[in-house]
């Protein structure tokens, strides 16, 4: 959920100004005399080294923001992306990302093995227990697919695991996946994926676990208040590696300028999303400071290629090419971003299964541009439309070197409306153009992105090439990696061979972290709090 | 009191129509990868395939109930989250209301009193400037001052009277130039009037003269305006909660409209027409007892 547009867009300008203005910070220079660090390099201080070795336990507490708040303590009752990373604390997932290679790796399930196309067999670790003290076991796997997968209970996140075809529990720590066709990203959605206790849920109800959890988490559910705060307190009988701090506050701050107001004032420790253009103000606080990581979110440009919404001006390839040539995106990510971005070339992030990084896409060259919309027969050029519901700095930018080369672009700002803009675009309805960016749901995988995008069974399939349909669709149903990844590097070249996007970078994360906390943002846009702990 | 009715039900009915020529909130709820019959399945189950006069049946049928539906995002019915909320907004409007009438009006005496005077001049800077100033940007400087450079009192959240400071001061800054420069305006025509000099000439003090025969009739038309104002101030009061992250029922509407959750905008529109009709209706009674020419029967 975002916050009222007018706090979040004139909120961060105040704190800015104050910011410069009350901190000894260094004075500002204009913005083309910046000289601005290279493209894909990150530009936050370093996180705070650890002085000697990391504390088993401190008898301490954070205090963490999220804008967009948690709707129910039930893991399974929402799809938030913040509900999502507070809650994973108390209802661990399956298996969780090895934040090096960022594959998935054992986490309830110890084990695992592929027993033909359509099966999966799970180990799950012996001796876990749930906060309540009931033990972990299979039965409780098999009833956290079935309740998700029930129609009765209305989970948001039924899309994701409705590839289960059945579960069956093979021995109390045993239990077998059977999926609706050869699947892939089992393993990817797993990662995503919670337990829930059975016999608790069954004896309270629903109702009451949505406000009372139990899981099997490094951390305890202590209490929430809706739309206020919810208060997590270490489980010193985990299975694991205990969390170290003895207590997690998650408050719910709307506003990012409050936010960032509080994490000068020392009452927040970790703001989730800071804005690029807050960098500097916040590192020279003496409190806080921005830290960021390269995450799988890729920022890009769509066009009406098949004339979805409508005859286009970009159903013409050599336009489109022309649209790809024209944009500086270096300039973009150094300028706009400060450098908090990586050029992408192709639609998908260096850390997605099936990147090909050998893939060369359009570099900038407004000459070549002209010339490409002489030869599409637009020497006097064209007008179109290009919707935005966020990074409108960015989509400015592209507008200003869209401009240059002939291709007059209307901005449809369209903020004020983002569930019907989703909508829209969805039914066909949006012109032209438009600027989104996608995280992937978090799965690693080139399949998350392609199928979405640029299959006609995806949600946005404005760039649903029918030549590329059977590509993605042999993609989908091979567990062969090596066939899976020759097929995407094909995929990724027809996309950028007929330009259906203009892919402009992969986003870091930046979050706003207290200087004496020893914590750093994942590449998967969770964050893992119980290795966190304050510097001594 | 009928005119009352017809603006809760005109407003209930608007916010009906609007949000469903808005947005389909299956397109939020739905995970991201869900295909179109995901989508189809999860508009069935929510009820939104139906025609919008079906809809809008059941709604009126339900709501005359005092169902509004459980919330689209939390599992709970929308007039609960409204009601747990609504405490936090009652404190909130009524300390910023009560901050805003006693400055507004006190300082609005003063300046009629002490007209062209340094208060004067002030008050007069202080009110434009008050009005003129955004609510949220006042609410960030008044975080950034107070809480993180003075450190003296919490900047955002809710628990203590001292997280109440902040939000009171920045929402009665906007209906407090209102009160100054009305009081100041009606105390300088009834303070030119004959009857306060008949009254000064009795040998009456000046307290007296000023607070029963001057403020006395200034206070109809401020009282009168409170009322009017009350549905700025709950405008206000939607971007101070959003600013000080205080948990009231005006944030939780907006925040709903942005994630299209139907029936917690509905219950929390309700709520809210019915506060501003109701102060409306408290207005009227009170500028009656203030003045018995237009006490009703």
């Amino acid at each position: 959920m975002q916050s009222l547009g007018l706090a979040v867009v004139g909120g961060p300008a105040a704190l800015s100004l104050l910011s410069a203005c009350a901190q000894p910070a260094p004075s500002p220079k204009p913005s083309g005399q910046t000289p601005a660090p290279a493209a894909g390099a990150p530009t936050t201080a370093p996180a705070a080294k650890p002085a000697g070795a990391v504390p088993k336990a401190q008898d301490k507490e954070i205090i963490v923001s999220l804008s967009g708040g948690i709707p129910t303590m039930d893991t399974h009752g929402h799809s938030m992306r913040e509900g999502i990373i507070a809650l994973r604390i108390i209802n661990e997932h399956f298996l969780i990302r090895d934040q090096t290679t960022m594959r998935p790796k054992p986490n309830l399930i110890s084990e695992w093995k592929v027993i033909d196309d359509t099966n999966w067999e799970f180990k799950l670790r012996s001796g876990m227990k749930f906060h309540n003290g009931d033990p972990v076991t299979a039965d409780d796997a098999k009833f956290s697919f079935e309740r998700v997968l029930n129609p009765d209970y209305k989970s948001p996140q039924r899309a994701n695991i409705s590839w289960v075809k059945e579960v069956k529990v093979v021995d109390p720590l045993t239990f077998r996946i059977t999926t609706d066709g050869p699947f892939p990203l089992v393993l990817e959605r797993l990662t995503g994926f919670a337990m829930v206790p059975q016999k608790y849920i069954k004896d309270k109800g629903d109702a009451y676990f949505a406000e009372n959890p139990v899981g099997t988490g490094p951390y305890k559910f202590v209490s929430w208040e809706r739309g206020v705060k919810m208060v997590a307190e270490r489980n010193e009988a985990y299975w694991g590696t205990p969390g170290i701090l003895k207590r997690i506050t998650f408050r719910h701050v709307p506003d990012t300028a409050t936010e960032i107001a509080e994490l000068l004032a020392g009452n927040l420790h970790v703001v989730r999303v800071v804005p690029a253009d807050q960098i500097k103000a916040i590192n020279a606080s003496q409190i806080a400071e921005a830290r960021v990581k390269p995450i799988l979110r890729v920022v890009f440009v769509w066009f009406d290629a098949f004339g979805r919404a409508g005859a286009s001006p970009f159903q013409n390839l050599k336009v489109r090419q022309a649209a790809n040539y024209a944009v500086d995106k270096k300039a973009i990510v150094d300028k706009v971003l400060s450098g908090n971005g990586k050029l992408i070339e192709g639609p998908l992030n260096p850390m997605h299964f099936g990147f090909d990084p050998d893939l060369k896409g359009y570099p900038y060259d407004p000459n070549k541009a002209k010339q490409l919309m002489t030869e599409a027969g637009f020497p006097n050029g064209v007008e179109v439309d290009i919707t935005c519901y966020m990074d409108m700095d960015v989509v400015e930018a592209i507008q200003g070197f869209w401009g240059k080369v002939g291709i007059k672009a209307n901005i449809k700002d369209v903020r004020s409306n983002v569930a019907g803009t989703v909508e829209m675009q969805r039914q066909g309805k949006l012109k032209d153009s438009s600027i989104w960016n996608w995280g992937s749901y978090s799965v690693f995988d080139a399949d998350s992105l392609f199928m979405f995008w640029f299959h006609k069974d995806g949600q946005e399939s404005y760039a649903s090439d029918p030549e590329m349909a059977p590509i993605l669709e042999s993609a989908r149903k091979t567990l062969d990696e090596n066939k899976r990844k020759q097929l995407y590097f094909q995929a990724q070249k027809m996309a950028v061979d007929k330009a259906l996007w203009l892919p402009l970078y992969a986003r870091y994360t930046i979050e706003g972290v207290n200087k004496k906390l020893v914590y750093q943002p994942a590449g998967d846009e969770y964050q893992y709090f119980e290795s966190a702990y304050w510097q001594e | 009191l009928v005119q009352s009715v017809v603006i809760v039900i005109g407003a209930t009915i608007i916010t009906f129509v609007l949000l469903r020529l808005l947005a389909d909130p299956t397109a939020m709820l739905a995970p991201q990868g869900a295909t179109a019959e995901d989508i189809r399945i999860l508009r069935h189950q929510m009820g939104l395939d139906q025609p919008v006069y079906i809809q809008f049946g059941q709604f009126i049928w339900n709501a005359a109930h005092g169902d509004f539906g459980n919330s689209y995002w939390m599992p709970k019915p929308a007039i609960i989250l409204i009601s747990e909320r609504i405490s936090a907004t009652a404190q909130l409007a009524g300390c910023g209301l009560g901050l805003a009438v006693l400055v507004g009006v006190s300082l609005g005496i003063v300046s009629a009193v002490k007209r062209y005077s340094f208060v004067d001049n002030m008050a007069t800077i202080l009110a434009v400037a008050g009005q003129a100033m955004p609510i949220f940007w006042l609410g960030i400087l008044l975080i950034l001052l107070f809480s993180v450079f003075l450190h003296v009192l919490p900047g955002s959240g809710i628990g203590t009277p001292a997280h109440l400071v902040l939000p009171s001061i920045t929402l009665a800054a906007y209906l407090a130039p209102i009160l100054m420069r009305l009081t100041r305006t009606m105390m300088l025509d009834i303070l030119a009037q004959d009857y306060i000099r008949t009254a000064r000439a009795k040998g009456l003090s000046e307290g007296t003269v000023l607070m029963r025969h001057a403020f006395a009739n200034a206070a109809i038309p401020v009282v009168t305006v409170i009322g009017m104002q009350l549905g700025g101030l709950l405008g206000g009061a939607i971007v101070t909660e959003t600013v000080f992250a205080w948990p009231g029922v005006a944030s939780l509407t907006v925040q709903s409209i942005l994630v299209s959750d139907y029936p917690v905008v509905q219950a929390g529109v309700l709520l809210m027409s019915l506060a501003i009709v109701g102060a409306n209706l408290m207005a009227d009674v009170a500028v009656g007892l203030l003045d018995p020419r237009i006490r009703y029967n």
